[in-house]
């Protein structure tokens, strides 16, 4: 497809992550492990929008459960291996998307070729048992490879995303707004001596850029202050009334804007709270020639907030709308951009510097990736996550969980049943038997069997909650029990569908490396149609 | 396993009985349509209608999947039931390829459904779905997505809040004399490109004489004569299309004479930078210098993204000329009426807004914008993906599976922002209906009538005043069709024209406004059922 074809066709989400994002979808290797409902419709999701390629592993035959509940299987698939039916018509959604796919047994492939996994950017696994989970998750956190773990059953959602680190430059914030009102630099300082505001015109006085007013009264408030900006709020209003009392009329829609952004002005411009953390990071501190781009250039970053802008990060160099006739606005525009221009220019003799130091080479770092860091500076991100072995075994949040567990509307009960399930599993090597669950949910109609099957389940509950030592168990969880076991343990294609969007929507966070994804867990409740995350 | 026996068990027979045999409207099938028909389908929904007056594009298929590249230009709903069939044969689709406000889709009609599901991309669509529903009382599941935020909310009768209880946002609108004669900011050039040029050009031209004796002043007299003697003159030119020169008679005149005769109006440019003509030879002569150079620069990145040059611009202006013209003359053969409208998603118009725009934006030393920029600021383009519908269409079915089982109080607005931690979908309960809506408030009456023979003093004489035959003809209400004025105390020139001849058929809604002081406020709809 040529490229102008491929922009119209991407056009409605190129708008939300640009061409950057849309070739790092097209660079991308996505494994899906078994084709269930729920995986489908997420590689259905990542498929539209044109990811690399992806490659489904299962060994299944396709069953009349599989025809009835994926959108993807018909009645004449039944038989059939399941990895290649869903590929072959995951396949059809975008001939620009490769489609492969392993009819093999995850299991036995997580035992025998690890390996094997290590091939992809992203891996989603959908129903693996709790053991061989946790070995493919610690291959995969070695590598640094996004693991996602999916489950649905019933009218319940669950996904974790399990990885050692994520870094985010654009975080994709509201609005970038880096004017330095409070600290200008010389040429800004200069442009706005400039301005006489006695001396203009209606019109001019009219046009005059709201960034000018607030930088030519906050002068005067520091000559008539000891140097200091407003800062109690009596000051505050006491400086809006002089601008107010420079204000010709009413009309004056500049001095509306004034008034309305007086608040940058008292704002003080510093490193925010979250990017000195970064700074302090011994990732930042300690680099090697294995330092990603991302710690590489937040170390260059910090080294010139120690040094050429004291104290200061890189200014961001745009400049928003405004109130201003042309040329004016334009030369403001001007100010800004060149002193970015500059500022960037010398972040990028740092990251040179660290590069050789590391033994790399300067096209290690493209200067466009300088340029958007420096835009970004502020916002940038790093999210830490916890390993499934922590989660797991070595340090599971029991505190948190029994707190949440108190609470009969929090949806940390469906965590608790779907480990449940999970151990139901391990030893019984089959799930909860939906045939034997009553039908009508009506507990008085349960037959014996159904009951004996409640009670086995709840065995594993308690096995779990005596593990994170919970004795305070909450009166809810029993009808919580019933309730997901009503499905049987099955997926609806609905929710399918819905955790599918949930679980790729974060998928192309990570790829993208564009906006904030989850930390770590969500749950979806369906009935109430409301998701909580939580860090385990 | 028998087929939808896991909803059964999930849903309760009693209520999968009724998601089996309910009757469900669906009014759009695009990006939230298609992933909801596949939903309603897979979940057991049995007896669906959906209405969509779309045609396949090339840029519904990133999310649209029911949608493939064979099916361009064919109708939406006509394509969606096909694919969805092939995953459940046994289901009983029907689609409309259609305008959901046809008369065909009376309140009657409205009737005969058990609920209704809007996937709608706009507000005139969900206004008037949401007004039918309310006048045939029955629930409507409302939703909407824009990149990666999305809502569903529930619509019933006397219950919810309806659809326009809460204002809704107007568009910007910018005074005429910016965009034609003082363009300050980009977007200025591209309204310019796009609704007044374009439209001269190739499209049906604005009535803007109105707008401009509006905005007449002392101080601008003169500027609007000038303004209108403009647009005479391009209409004249615009009769030249298809000759060779036309793209550079159209280029002399909006670029150079428009530009120095703005320039002789010295005011004007005191307090403003004076713009600078372009001149077509110079450009021409620029052009060819350049084309000896190598030109390999930029080559790599999308063509889309990057600002082109003066050049670029200038080739481009005359290439889209050409193109929309041999457009326009080829389908004036078969219709000599035709015009062209702008859309979004064709080249030829992007290239032509973008290279005009830019091309103006030079002359006013406005700053430049890259194609894709000026797409989404002309096409006001709302993003969009696969992974938002999928969540907002996962959610309507959750909401329907509660409005069927008769739980409306358990239904909820759902919200869906990612970037919105902790919850990334939180919902709230359903808010009452606000006692000043104009819209849910108001009375809504069926109307037998026979259109033929009624007139509008019929109307106003027997069913606003009774049969008092001592009544005045002047009523002091308001009467309003789909936003037209049919009569009010100062215009009652209608008065004896049939409804049939106002266009007042079947299906339409009059919309009854007392105008007295001591009347109550609010309005009666009278739903028009002609006998």
């Amino acid at each position: 497809m040529n490229i102008d074809k491929k922009t119209q066709k991407y056009d409605r989400q190129l708008r939300l992550w640009q061409a950057s994002g849309q070739a790092a979808l097209e660079n991308s290797k996505v494994c899906l492990i078994n084709g269930t409902a729920t995986g489908c419709e997420i590689l259905k999701d990542l498929v539209l929008p044109g990811i690399g390629s992806f490659t489904v592993v299962d060994k299944k035959e396709v069953d009349g459960a599989d025809a009835g509940i994926s959108f993807f299987l018909d009645e004449d698939r039944i038989g059939t291996n399941r990895a290649q039916a869903v590929t072959e018509l995951l396949q059809e959604l975008n001939e620009d998307v490769r489609g492969f796919y392993l009819a093999e047994d995850p299991i036995s492939l997580i035992e025998n070729r690890l390996d094997y996994f290590l091939q992809f950017t992203i891996v989603i696994a959908t129903d693996i048992p709790e053991k061989p989970l946790l070995k493919l998750s610690e291959a995969l956190w070695n590598a640094n490879i996004p693991l996602f773990i999916v489950r649905t059953i019933g009218f319940i959602g669950y996904f974790r995303i399990v990885q050692p680190e994520h870094t985010v430059v654009e975080t994709h914030p509201d609005s970038i707004m880096d004017l330095r009102l409070d600290v200008p630099f010389p040429a800004l300082e200069q442009y706005a001596k400039t301005f006489d505001f006695d001396s203009m015109d209606n019109m001019d006085h009219g046009h005059i850029p709201y960034v000018v007013i607030l930088l030519k009264y906050l002068d005067q408030w520091k000559k008539d202050h000891d140097g200091k900006l407003p800062c109690t709020s009596a000051e505050k209003k006491q400086f809006k009334q002089i601008i107010e009392s420079g204000r010709r009329n009413v009309d004056e829609e500049n001095f509306a804007e004034a008034l309305a952004n007086a608040w940058r002005a008292f704002t003080a411009t510093k490193v925010p709270h979250q990017v000195q953390e970064i700074f302090n990071d011994p990732a930042c501190e300690t680099l090697t020639a294995n330092s990603s781009s991302f710690w590489i250039l937040a170390r260059a970053i910090r080294d010139f907030v120690a040094n050429e802008g004291q104290g200061l990060l890189p200014l961001a160099g745009s400049v928003p709308d405004m109130k201003a006739d042309t040329s004016t606005y334009v030369s403001l525009q001007t100010i800004y951009r060149q002193k970015a221009k500059a500022e960037i220019a010398i972040v990028r003799s740092h990251v040179n510097k660290i590069l050789n130091s590391i033994g790399r080479t300067s096209d290690f770092i493209h200067d466009d990736e300088i340029d958007s860091f420096c835009k970004h500076a502020a916002f940038i991100q790093v999210i830490r996550y916890r390993s499934l072995k922590e989660e797991y075994i070595s340090d599971p949040k029991k505190a948190d969980i029994d707190r949440w567990l108190q609470d009969p509307q929090d949806n940390i009960v469906h965590y608790v049943l779907i480990r449940a399930i999970d151990k139901f599993y391990e030893a019984n090597n089959r799930y909860p038997d939906a045939a034997t669950f009553f039908i009508e949910g009506d507990p008085e109609e349960a037959t014996e069997e159904s009951k004996s099957e409640f009670e086995l389940l709840k065995t594993y509950v308690n096995i779990l909650l005596s593990e994170w030592q919970i004795t305070n168990i909450p009166d809810h969880l029993d009808d919580y029990i019933h309730e997901i076991c009503r499905a049987g343990g099955s997926e609806l294609p609905n929710m399918a569908s819905l955790l599918g969007g949930l679980v790729s929507q974060e998928v192309i966070k990570l790829i993208t490396r564009q906006y904030i994804p989850l930390n770590n867990t969500s749950i979806f409740d369906g009935i109430k149609s409301a998701s909580s995350t939580y860090i385990l | 396993m028998p087929r939808f026996s896991h909803y059964e068990a999930a849903l309760g027979s009693q209520l999968f009985e009724k998601v089996k045999s309910c009757r469900v409207l669906m009014v759009g099938a695009g990006g939230i349509g298609c992933e909801l028909l596949k939903n309603l389908v897979m979940s057991g929904f049995n007896q669906i209608e959906l209405v969509d007056l779309d045609t396949i594009d090339l840029s519904n298929l990133n999310r649209q999947f029911l949608f493939q590249k064979q099916h361009i230009k064919k109708s939406k709903a006509q394509v969606a039931r096909e694919s969805a069939l092939k995953f459940n044969p046994n289901a009983n689709i029907v689609a409309h390829h259609a305008n959901i406000k046809d008369p065909q889709f009376s309140i009657e009609w409205f009737k005969s459904f058990d609920i209704v599901m809007n996937a709608l991309d706009n507000l005139d669509a969900r206004r008037h779905v949401n007004t039918m529903c309310l006048v045939a009382n029955i629930p409507l599941i409302e939703s909407g997505s824009e990149g990666y935020l999305g809502q569903v909310t529930i619509i019933k009768k006397g219950e919810t809040e309806c659809y326009e209880c809460q204002p809704k946002p107007t568009r910007k609108t910018y005074p005429v004399c910016t965009i034609r004669s003082t363009p300050s900011s980009p977007i200025h050039c591209i309204v310019w490109a796009k609704s007044y040029l374009f439209n001269q050009l190739f499209g049906i031209p604005e009535e803007e004489d109105e707008e401009l004796d509006k905005e007449l002043n002392d101080e601008n007299a003169d500027e609007i004569a000038n303004l209108k003697a403009e647009t005479l003159a391009l209409k004249r030119i615009r009769e030249a299309m298809g000759s060779q020169d036309y793209p550079k008679i159209v280029f002399q005149k909006i670029f150079n004479d428009d530009i120095n005769r703005l320039l002789i109006m010295e005011d004007m440019w005191k307090t403003r930078k004076r713009p600078a003509p372009l001149v077509y030879e110079e450009l021409e002569k620029l052009k060819d210098t350049e084309s000896q150079m190598d030109q390999t620069t930029n080559s790599n990145t999308l063509r889309d993204q990057r600002l082109w040059s003066l050049t670029e611009n200038f080739s481009m202006f005359l290439e889209s000329i050409k193109r929309l013209s041999t457009q326009l003359l080829a389908e004036k053969v078969t219709n000599p009426d035709a015009s062209l409208t702008f859309d979004k998603d064709d080249i030829d118009a992007m290239d032509f807004i973008t290279a005009t725009s830019n091309l103006r934006a030079r002359i006013f030393g406005i700053e430049e914008k890259t194609k894709f920029q000026v797409k989404a600021m002309a096409g006001n383009i709302i993003p969009a993906i696969a992974t938002t519908n999928a969540i907002v269409a996962g959610m309507i079915v959750m909401q329907a599976f509660k409005v069927l089982n008769g739980d409306l109080n358990e239904c909820k607005t759902v919200y869906c922002s990612p970037d919105r931690r902790p919850k990334s979908i939180l919902s709230e309960s359903l808010n009452k209906p606000n006692p000043d809506c104009s819209v849910c408030q108001s009375a809504h009456v069926t109307l037998n009538v026979n259109v033929k023979k009624a007139t509008l003093r019929d109307f106003l004489k027997e069913v606003i005043h009774g049969h008092d035959e001592d009544e005045e003809d002047i009523c002091e209400v308001s009467v309003e069709e789909g936003g037209r004025i049919i009569y009010d105390v100062e215009y009652d020139d209608n008065l004896d024209v049939t409804f049939e001849k106002l266009n007042i058929t079947d299906g339409k809604m009059v919309k009854v406004t007392p105008e007295s002081e001591d009347d109550e406020k609010y309005p009666t709809v009278f739903a028009i059922s002609h006998r």
